[in-house]
């Protein structure tokens, strides 16, 4: 074990204050004794790191997919006071508004037949990988109602249903978003790419519903045994990318300015009231809504092309949520017992509101909001539900993936994307990438097993598990 | 070649060097286009710009960051880059050829340039940094 931190909980860590110089709130992670050897050290001082931040609330906290990325760890959650608190984006990182969303059908893996038909028809429909375009044609103005509007822009131009709203956090769109603050580069990169899935760990999963572990959760998330539903994962494109990359160049000015030392450049910040915070958050609110009206685009194509194939009605593929887990945003929390507003940011970690909060989906107001973790390539997927615990002791937030243990270049060096495609299909399961590369890079055995991340967080309460979703088949840039 | 992959767990970190600035730039940029245009070759395509900052670090950001801009708005893939550096100010010209996704698949999408970690330092080669690609 890393010296340093202490027992706080069966399943809760402590990093005092002290772990490293001008830390004004502990560290506070959960892992298992099973994952304590995939703690990297890196991964711990950079949840020491946050805590450095000014107006940071209570703890830097890190959830067990922890790993070690760069500004807060893969993981981290941080919240910050509106009077003296910052914003960073070390704390969001360069693909805002990264996440998952999964849609239901009325079909069962019998219904498929053969998966690799589908996994074509959806690969050439969605546009996948480096250098691909998206069929639209957007103009500048709709560019920016998409950035203001976010998924309901999408939908109002006929894309999608408009229950699909209801079932996105935040609707599918952060108030505050403000596309004065969004460069012509970023402008230029955004227009061509709505409703492209992108590269690396992004990916477009068929999977049928396994284990059904809360039938009544399982019942008002609209999940059923035996069904196929459909996983997307992917966030803002270069659009969001080229927002973190001129924001981080005007902040690292402004941490100089208003005297913030920082451990590490990638935490450039500023305070939440300045104009500098607010031009970021105004310009990261965009990406945000972009990409949740990207992901409400590829649920359109997926609809089309499933509706075709199995002689389906688009009406019977409802979506059942939508999740963010790279993201700043403003939100109400219980600080000493009183209700406060804070900036949380969540880098590589969901939103898990328990019952009887603001912005639950219609008929969950009383379960929880259903909560997504996608597994890696080839493993299990989970829904779970929000908790009160997690009110509690996380700012209402949980993991977000299996979290890597091996670097790509290991996984390359030691796994054949060949071999493991192989593997996989012997396992049932289908993967189309643009290379075999990918496949090493995002093979299973660089992740930590997405089911012991998913059993901490549920024995620590911080979200509960619902329903277990097997992969049939996978696309991948 | 003037770069090495070293271990990262969720990113890709290069350590880069050259015997002078203009070089390490250079270089820096050939660890890029080795993680994103594996199989690209010299062309045809080309750009040219300017940039300034107030450090070497941020300049190197900068550049970088740049080259990720222009290889996705033009839709091209690089193979090299010559550079000149005077005072905090950048000129490069990149050279390569224009992107093929069918023909090109392999790379790696870089979604940004991270500032962790990067410290541009004198030593006995000459100047010397670790770079994190975010992807």
């Amino acid at each position: 074990m890393i010296e340093g931190i202490q027992k706080a909980g069966p399943f809760e860590w402590e990093i005092p204050v002290g772990y490293t110089p001008g830390m004004r709130v502990p560290g506070r992670f959960f892992l298992s004794e099973e994952l304590m050897p995939t703690l990297e050290k890196g991964a711990l001082q950079q949840c020491a790191n946050m805590a450095t931040l000014p107006g940071i609330e209570r703890y830097a906290l890190a959830m067990p997919d922890i790993h070690w990325g760069y500004g807060f760890p893969i993981g981290g959650v941080g919240a910050f006071g509106m009077d003296e608190g910052i914003i960073s984006p070390g704390g969001v990182g360069f693909d805002i508004n990264c996440g998952v969303r999964l849609i239901a059908t009325p079909l069962t893996v019998k219904d498929l037949g053969r998966i690799q038909p589908l996994l074509s028809h959806l690969f050439s429909k969605i546009p996948t990988g480096i250098g691909t375009k998206s069929p639209l044609r957007l103009s500048d103005q709709d560019l920016d109602a998409m950035m203001i509007e976010g998924a309901s822009w999408v939908v109002n131009q006929g894309y999608g249903m408009k229950r699909d709203i209801t079932r996105c956090e935040e609707q599918g769109s952060i108030e505050g978003a403000d596309a004065t603050y969004v460069s012509p580069k970023a402008r230029a990169r955004g227009r061509p790419q709505c409703g492209t899935l992108g590269a690396g760990n992004h990916f477009l999963e068929i999977q049928t519903v396994d284990e059904i572990f809360d039938p009544v959760a399982a019942d008002a998330f609209g999940i059923s045994g035996g069904q196929v539903c459909i996983m997307i994962h992917c966030g803002s494109r270069g659009l969001g990318h080229q927002i973190c990359t001129d924001h981080i160049a005007s902040l690292e000015k402004a941490t100089k300015k208003y005297g913030i030392s920082l451990p590490d450049p990638q935490l450039a910040c500023a305070p939440l009231t300045s104009p500098e915070g607010e031009a970021y958050f105004s310009a990261m609110a965009c990406a945000a809504n972009y990409a949740w009206a990207n992901r409400q685009m590829i649920t359109h194509f997926t609809r089309e092309v499933l509706a075709k194939l199995f002689s389906i009605d688009y009406d019977d593929m409802p979506l059942i949520y939508d999740v963010t887990h790279n993201v700043a945003k403003f939100e109400e929390h219980m600080i000493d017992g009183k209700r406060k507003k804070l900036c949380v940011h969540r880098k590589g970690a969901t939103r898990a509101f328990g019952p009887g909060n603001h912005d639950l989906p219609p008929g969950c107001e009383d379960i929880g909001q259903p909560v997504l973790i996608p597994g890696s390539m080839g493993t299990s997927s989970y829904v779970l539900k929000g908790t009160q615990t997690a009110m509690e002791k996380t700012f209402g937030s949980t993991c977000h993936g299996a979290g890597r243990v091996l670097s790509r270049s290991q996984a390359k060096k030691h796994l054949d994307g060949g071999e493991i495609r192989d593997q996989l299909g012997v396992q049932g399961i289908s993967v189309k990438a643009t290379s075999n590369k990918v496949i090493a890079e995002e093979a299973p055995d660089a992740y930590k097993p997405s089911a012991e991340v998913v059993r901490v967080v549920h024995e620590a309460g911080l979200s509960l598990r619902v329903a277990r979703l097997e992969p049939k088949g996978v696309i991948k840039g | 070649m003037p770069f090495i992959e070293r271990d990262h767990t969720a990113d890709i970190l290069m350590h880069v060097w050259g015997e002078t600035t203009e070089e390490l730039f250079s270089e820096a940029a050939g660890a890029l286009f080795s993680i994103m245009f594996p199989s690209c070759r010299p062309g045809n395509a080309h750009q040219a710009f300017t940039l300034s900052a107030d450090s070497y670090e941020a300049l190197l950001g900068k550049f970088l960051s740049e080259i990720i801009y222009y290889a996705e708005v033009e839709c091209e893939g690089y193979t090299s880059a010559d550079v000149r550096i005077n005072g905090f100010t950048l000129e490069a010209r990149l050279s390569g050829e224009p992107y093929d996704p069918a023909r090109h698949a392999g790379g790696t999408e870089v979604k940004g340039i991270s500032r962790s970690g990067m410290k541009i330092e004198k030593t006995m080669r000459g100047y010397e940094t670790d770079i994190l690609f975010d992807v």
